[in-house]
């Protein structure tokens, strides 16, 4: 496994839990500052190695108003930054504002992620913890959705493109197609992952919101660590 | 003039104009791919919703940022296609819901029409009277005559007159928003025979003092800056290298006119005071306490305030915008219904920080170069600090104090402040709010003794700026600093694309001087004395005949008996819905430290109280509560209810009683226009100083807004009360919810119901008071056991409306339901009961209980039933299902606040 490199700056805000997630799975991570890194590509981009990972992590990059994603994605593709780490080899994943990011730059085809909405009505910004599946593991996983533009709208699937994880939940809805959460690609050695849940705020038993020290088992913890999204993908592409 | 056509949302259109040499076509083909229209015929009919010219639209600042063009050349308006003209009464919808009002304009306009406003779209020139000897009167500035006296008699003593700037510099540096002259008046109860000099002096402070004092170790720092600082304990009670920052301030004028932008810059505002803490804060966390008005329309109401439901929208979006864009979660809030709330809406927004303790105190010498860094200067928000202390509906009340806060490059600041900061390259730091550059450059000159900054080159966002507004502005997300490596500092401003400008240094000349190009010389535009500017203002002397009599008098003609309620009908109640549906439309997680969910249990609906937050930088925990009761009629009871709801949410969120610090913040009508209103503000100080002193946990910051009423109406007396500190952690803390059948479960019944029903005098009154703290803290003591123990499995505070709906609640995490015992009925459970120091309890499957509860307290702690596996409450003589109930809780609530 390679370095887990981490965008930060610029209106990204989830860096932080991002690392600490990938650090208590037992990775090495770097903070890539999206100012520098744009002013200064070569400096950041000699360094990359094959194998290694670029988190786009969530927040609203450069404050989000003209669509999410969008002004990040026009600012990474000024860099060719994707063509660039996929040329080395190495993956990406984008996390809620990071998977919007993806979706602006058409790396997954032709993709929207529009404005949430529940029986056709337009829904606002949302935060709740949702139940998934993700059927590749043959899981049901539980992570917070934290998004207000997280409804999927696929026109066209680039090659080797597709959905693997998606919302179980009758209590959520964002009228997202199929109920997708997640998709993802294989562009040569890359793998590139998006989904709108956030893995990255559960690690550990005490962040689940019917956590209660009075009946928390020790297997909780391991399972977490094991079935952790990013393991999951980690060790697929390993393979 | 470039001009493109975006979708924006939904059925409306983004006119994006340009005006920029470089040809960015292709860039905004990139940009918008296929979301870009073609121009629309020049008769077609849109309505436009525009900013007002002078002030500053963040959707325009980023597109700005990427394009690498200057904000000012950028304007982005909405517009909706009209297919035909509007009704009157679809127009007047739309100006409701649509527009913010005092900043934005809406006019129907075909796009020919709109091209040419646009075209035609200026600034209007105005001539600079910045540096004319003048007289305040004669610029529409207020001062009382002893302030005038004052200034008059420095004017004689340096034989010139003030100009216009000096004038505008004294009004806001001398005004109530900033000064907090009421807070600090010499206040005489002429009836009572008592008096104090000064509540912030003699009851806040120096009581404060004397316990931080005794614990340096913990108190780092207390009303000196821009929030109160503790340092961080670790479960195991080792001291960290880290402190926790928190303060709370009010926006309760700007969200009145505009609130939207009133509510998201008291928001980002509130984190500028974090970050200006010290060397610099990191924000990790919000709690915002929002009072409406109820949702029909109150009987006496000022004319021209906006509608309830306006209000409410406006206020809940800008808090949304305001955290969900910073990157800070909101963890923990509160809303409060009354109709005394029309006069003015109250919005209350909290933050906390963390900080290493060796940036906890700025370290500015003489010769430190200063800057200001992020958002250029604007004509927006001028005279607010002024302003806030008027009638805000008045002719005179301009909108240009209105902004909306643009998070976005707040968040970008931080990110670089953080480093520099600890690449050591700062040496103070400080926000720019209410009074601009005028207040920060003013405050932190008083760290070495002087300043000269000189504003000729400042970054605008708009030509024209009179000098005295350069100073002046309260243009947002703008952090003023101190440095002695100003080529560092500079080289790290570059590297994260921070805009600045370097605006002098700090001296020891005793003198705040302000330099401006006028022509092509430099002239002084401010020259004062930091002695008369920060140490002249005259004190204030207040009176109020008002006695303990009076408001004995006042309340027995007010009190109502306890009520009975129909729980199902209560609960669909504004004030009693469920709070989730606001909740979930902040993001509570973002950072990943909020280990006690608003909302818990598999069902996310049972509310939680407190909030414990993890520090992991320090190896710690964070616990949060909030209190406040002003519709208690009984003002003893609602001071200590207050203090008592924000203990209780702190202990149950495991926080601990001997790490706590306070804050207060009040929101009252002027004092100086009510007796009762003055005798509560002097009361809430005793009231204050005996809760300092018996609790032993300082208040450690605080804030007062003071002008909250007109001429004929004014908002309840209302005081929140909030504390912070480190905790012992998730392993230890009970939850909101009934995890299990088959357990016991308890009420703690209240301590008490009344004071002021109990005794005769305000001595009476007090000493009665002082022993509710004390019986209180005795149970805090025994809660707080437990909770270290991991005795308690479960806890919840009582419910204001009615015991039955806390327990009801705990039942809502894991549809578990209670079997109550033969003495409960239902009726009983549904009757209002006071929730002073009352706790709903369920222990561990070891408690003794007999063992474990002191003797003096067995009584008062009494068996309600047990808990079952059924979503339903068993009485002797009925059962019930708690789905209707449930319903009725959440039903509403959807609509009031999604």
């Amino acid at each position: 496994m390679g370095l887990m490199k981490i965008l930060r700056g610029e209106g990204i805000e989830c860096e932080n839990e991002t690392a600490r997630a990938l650090e208590l799975l037992g990775h090495q991570t770097e903070f890539w500052d999206l100012p520098k890194l744009l002013s200064n590509p070569e400096a950041y981009l000699n360094k990359l190695q094959k194998n290694d990972w670029i988190f786009i992590p969530g927040g609203f990059s450069f404050a989000d108003h003209f669509g999410s994603g969008r002004l990040l994605a026009f600012e990474l593709n000024n860099i060719q930054f994707f063509e660039r780490l996929i040329e080395k080899g190495a993956s990406i994943w984008g996390i809620c504002n990071g998977f919007q990011v993806l979706t602006s730059s058409s790396i997954f085809g032709n993709v929207q992620l529009e404005h949430n909405q529940k029986e056709d009505r337009p829904m606002n910004f949302h935060d709740r913890w949702v139940k998934l599946k993700a059927p590749h593991f043959n899981l049901s996983l539980y992570y917070p959705a934290r998004h207000g533009e997280g409804r999927i709208q696929i026109k066209e699937l680039a090659p080797q493109t597709e959905a693997f994880l998606f919302y179980d939940d009758e209590k959520f809805e964002n009228g997202s197609e199929k109920k997708i959460a997640g998709l993802m690609r294989k562009i040569n050695h890359s793998t590139i992952v998006g989904m709108m849940p956030h893995p990255e705020i559960y690690t550990r038993p005490e962040q689940n919101p019917d956590y209660s020290f009075s009946d928390i088992n020790k297997a909780t913890l391991n399972s977490l660590k094991e079935n952790s999204i990013f393991n999951l993908i980690f060790r697929m592409e390993s393979k | 003039m470039k001009i493109y056509v975006t979708k924006a949302e939904s059925k409306t259109f983004a006119f994006i104009s340009i005006k920029n040499e470089k040809d960015l076509d292709l860039d905004i083909q990139k940009i918008f791919q296929n979301s870009l229209l073609p121009l629309p015929q020049a008769t077609t009919k849109f309505l436009v919703r525009s900013y007002l010219p002078g002030v500053s639209n963040p959707v325009a600042e980023s597109l700005a940022r990427v394009l690498k063009i200057p904000s000012k050349d950028i304007r982005v308006d909405l517009a909706l296609e009209l297919t035909q003209e509007l009704s009157p009464k679809e127009a007047q919808e739309r100006e409701a819901l649509w527009k913010e009002p005092a900043i934005e304009r809406l006019e129907s306009k075909t796009f020919e029409s709109y091209l040419l406003w646009l075209e035609n779209l200026k600034i209007p020139q105005r001539e600079d009277t910045s540096y004319l000897p003048t007289t305040p009167e004669a610029i529409g500035l207020e001062f009382s005559a002893e302030e005038l006296f004052v200034l008059k008699n420095a004017e004689e003593k340096q034989g010139r007159q003030w100009n216009r700037a000096e004038w505008e510099l004294f009004a806001q540096t001398w005004s109530e928003h900033c000064k907090h002259k009421i807070f600090n008046a010499e206040i005489k109860l002429t009836k009572e025979g008592t008096s104090t000099s000064s509540l912030f002096k003699n009851k806040l402070r120096n009581p404060a003092l004397k316990i931080a004092d005794e614990r340096k170790d913990l108190y780092l720092s207390l009303f000196h800056d821009n929030a109160g600082v503790l340092r961080i304990f670790t479960p195991d009670q080792k001291a960290s290298s880290w402190g926790i920052a928190a303060k709370m301030e009010t926006h309760n004028s700007p969200s009145a006119i505009s609130p939207y932008g009133g509510a998201s810059t008291g928001i980002v505002g509130v984190h500028r005071d974090i970050l200006g803490t010290g060397l610099g804060a990191l924000p990790i966390a919000n709690w915002d306490v929002l009072c409406f008005e109820e949702p029909q329309h109150s009987e006496s109401r000022p004319e021209k305030a906006l509608a309830p439901e306006i209000i409410r929208k406006g206020v809940l979006r800008g808090i949304q915008d305001g955290g969900n864009q910073s990157g800070i979660p909101t963890v923990q809030g509160s809303t409060i219904f009354d109709p005394s709330y029309a006069v003015k809406p109250l919005v209350f927004a909290g933050s906390l920080g963390i900080c290493p303790t060796d940036f906890v105190n700025k370290k500015a010498k003489s010769g430190d170069k200063l800057f200001v860094i992020g958002g250029a200067t604007g004509a927006d928000g001028l005279r607010g600090a002024v302003m806030s202390s008027r009638d805000i509906r008045s002719e005179d009340f301009g909108g240009s104090i209105v902004q909306v806060a643009n998070p976005y490059t707040q968040r970008c600041l931080t990110d670089f402040l953080i480093e520099a900061r600890n690449k050591g390259l700062l040496t103070a730091v400080t926000d720019n709010g209410a009074g601009g550059l005028a207040s920060s450059v003013g405050e932190m000159s008083t760290l070495t003794g002087g300043a000269t900054i000189d504003l000729s080159h400042l970054r605008l966002k708009f030509e024209g700026l009179l000098a005295w507004e350069k100073l002046l502005s309260e243009s947002q997300e703008r952090m003023t600093l101190a440095t002695h490596d100003p080529e560092g500092l500079i080289q790290l401003l570059k590297e994260w694309r921070i805009e600045y400008d370097q605006l002098g240094e700090l001296n020891t000349s005793g003198r705040f001087v302000v330099l401006h190009e006028k022509g092509n010389v430099k002239e002084k535009l401010v020259d004062v004395s930091l002695e008369i500017l920060h140490e002249s203002c005259p004190q204030l002397k207040l009176s109020s005949h008002w006695t303990f009599e009076d408001e004995k008098k006042a309340y027995l003609k007010e009190k109502l008996l306890p009520q009975k309620y129909d729980l199902e009908k209560a609960l669909s109640n504004p004030q009693a819905l469920s709070r989730e549906a606001i909740s979930r439309r902040f993001d509570h997680e973002v950072q990943g430290r909020t280990l006690r969910k608003p909302f818990a249990g598999f069902t996310q609906e049972a509310p939680q109280d407190g909030s414990l937050l993890e520090v992991m930088e320090a190896s710690a925990y964070i616990a949060l509560g909030h209190g406040l009761a002003p519709r208690e009629k009984d003002f003893y009871m609602s001071v200590l209810l207050s203090f008592d709801e924000a203990l209780k949410k702190y202990l149950l969120a495991t926080g601990q009683l001997q790490y706590a610090g306070l804050l207060d913040n009040y929101s009252w009508p002027d004092p100086l226009q009510n007796d009762q209103s003055l005798w509560k503000l002097s009361t809430s100080g005793d009231l204050i100083e005996a809760i300092t002193e018996i609790s032993e946990i300082p208040f450690v910051s605080g804030k007062d807004s003071m002008k909250n009423n007109d001429s004929k109406n004014r908002i309840l007396e209302t005081l929140v009360i909030s504390v912070f500190g480190s905790a012992k952690g998730p392993e230890h803390m009970p939850v909101g919810f009934i995890t299990q059948k088959g357990s016991k479960i308890y009420t703690w019944k209240p301590v008490a119901d009344s004071v002021i029903n109990k005794t005769h005098s305000s001595a009476s009154a007090l000493e009665l008071s002082k022993d509710i703290i004390q019986k209180l803290l005795r149970r805090y003591e025994i809660i707080e056991k437990w909770i270290q123990e991991k005795k308690l499995i479960s806890a919840k505070d009582t419910s204001t409306l009615c015991p039955m709906k806390s327990l009801f609640e705990m039942c809502l995490g894991r549809k578990k339901g209670i079997h109550f015992s033969k003495e409960n009925s239902y009726e009983e459970l549904c009757t209002q009961s006071s929730t002073l120091g009352g706790f709903h309890l369920v222990f561990s499957q070891n408690f003794d209980f007999q063992k474990e509860v002191p003797p003096e307290f067995q009584n008062e702690i009494v068996e309600m039933g047990h808990t079952t596996s059924t979503f339903e409450v068993k009485f002797s003589n009925r059962t019930l299902s708690l789905e209707s109930l449930r319903n009725a809780y959440f039903k509403g609530s959807e609509q009031l606040w999604a």
